[in-house]
């Protein structure tokens, strides 16, 4: 039987690894090699990095970074952070990523995702969203690093995105993310049963016990998480054991 | 990762960098008509063919790498490079429960079909997977590797000197090693 995943994400700003809460408040949590490589030994299923940094050098470094992630982990590791065309991508794959994320970009510009799927194969385009329930009961699709609300809704967008070709949805709630209160089971179940690829839950994963919520009640194929590993609230050998106790199928460190 | 276990590795670019080199691994990113065009644009096709198919160096393939020794892939129009008798077919989603999706994504168990095979080292284990599409042989002394999603699958192949594996070895932690270290050791 398929693993359920357990990914640590490394946000990623001018070369470290920080972490904020609800997208602000940045705290340094260190080298996000070290860190990768650390989470690996530990038995990550998956790394994802997220290259927040904004400057006009950031593609250069980011494919650097690629490169020294690349030679220094031996899992699957994601990228992700203001990709936008398939020369990005290529870039990336070639210095050694698996997959890339598209967010922001993919929603202005949905043909990207066709594109990218039909050149690289839909298993290394994942779809991020960032999403937020709003007082209407809705979850909208935000751009922009959570900055940009628009009309669109979560589901929509989703199930368009996967039409296009992407092969993994990556679904941050942002109203959940940082607070460790756990993660968006409903709308994560709502992707996760409707959408016939892989959803990735981010935001909110705070206790072990969340994981097996999110696994269980949202059958969510894989839950991510920052803040917990990076400050050492949970450990991934300590979360592993846990949900083996609690009968979910993991790899065993 | 052939550097973190000891082995010396280079990309080859040009024909005569086989001349270096008494292993070849032949890595797929992307689908399976860019593979196949990239490969037979590439100059090295018919050097590559010469050294796995008359010099019998041992080939790895991996992934896309492994499609390619197919024939055909129903993902795409190219022709494979027809080094084992099979196919390369989309995972078929009548015998998927809701619950398996495609892309196949994560960790499986594998099996050894043949336990003759660079299996040393490598019971119980586990091994990362990416994919849609997996190949099918049509003769079972080809199948090197199960594994289960949904239905049992060929996850490696071998024929001779030949061999492909449909998941990362060099993404799968201390069995990837582990098997890539394998490989490195054949004689």
């Amino acid at each position: 039987m398929l693993c359920k995943r357990i990914i640590p994400c490394l946000d990623i700003k001018d070369g470290r690894t920080v972490k904020g809460t609800n997208f602000v408040n940045l705290r340094d949590a260190g080298d996000p090699v070290e860190l990768g490589a650390l989470y690996a030994q530990q038995g990550a299923d998956e790394l994802v990095f997220l290259d927040i940094t904004a400057t006009v050098e950031k593609r250069k470094t980011l494919r650097e970074l690629v490169n020294r992630i690349a030679h220094h982990i031996n899992i699957p590791f994601t990228v992700g952070g203001g990709i936008s065309s398939v020369d990005d991508v290529s870039a990336l794959l070639q210095n050694g990523a698996d997959k890339i994320s598209v967010n922001t970009a993919a929603f202005k510009d949905p043909q990207l995702i066709h594109d990218l799927a039909r050149e690289f194969g839909s298993q290394c385009v994942v779809l991020a969203i960032d999403t937020r329930q709003e007082e209407d009961g809705e979850w909208y699709v935000y751009l922009n690093g959570g900055r940009t609300k628009t009309d669109a809704r979560c589901f929509d967008w989703a199930k368009q995105a996967v039409e296009l070709g992407a092969g993994e949805i990556l679904l941050t709630s942002m109203n959940h993310d940082g607070t460790k209160a756990g993660f968006a089971l409903d709308i994560t179940r709502k992707l996760a049963t409707q959408l016939p690829v892989p959803v990735i839950a981010s935001g909110g994963g705070g206790a072990m016990e969340h994981f097996v919520d999110v696994f269980e009640q949202a059958q969510a194929d894989a839950a991510l998480a920052a803040s917990i590993f990076h400050f050492k609230e949970i450990a991934i050998p300590e979360l592993k054991g846990y949900l083996q106790g609690k009968n979910i199928e993991i790899r065993p460190v | 990762m052939l550097e973190r276990i000891g082995v010396k590795a280079m990309a080859i670019n040009d024909i005569y960098g086989f001349n270096s080199c008494n292993k070849i691994i032949l890595p797929g990113m992307g689908s399976f008509d860019k593979c196949m065009i990239a490969l037979n644009q590439s100059g090295l096709r018919e050097e590559l063919e010469y050294q796995v198919q008359s010099l019998k160096k041992p080939f790895l393939g991996i992934c896309v790498g492994l499609q390619m020794l197919t024939r055909s892939s129903e993902e795409g129009v190219e022709k494979g490079l027809n080094w084992i008798n099979g196919e390369t077919v989309r995972f078929d989603r009548s015998r998927l429960t809701i619950n398996e999706k495609i892309p196949n994504m994560g960790w499986l168990d594998i099996h050894f079909a043949n336990k003759q095979l660079l299996s040393d080292n490598l019971q119980d284990s586990r091994f990362y997977f990416a994919h849609s599409y997996h190949v099918k042989v049509d003769k079972s002394e080809n199948e090197w590797i199960n594994a289960y999603y949904g239905y049992a699958f060929v996850a490696g192949v071998v024929s001779g000197n030949i061999y492909g594996v449909q998941f990362h070895p060099e993404k799968s932690h201390k069995f990837g090693m582990q098997l890539l270290k394998n490989f490195a050791e054949l004689t």
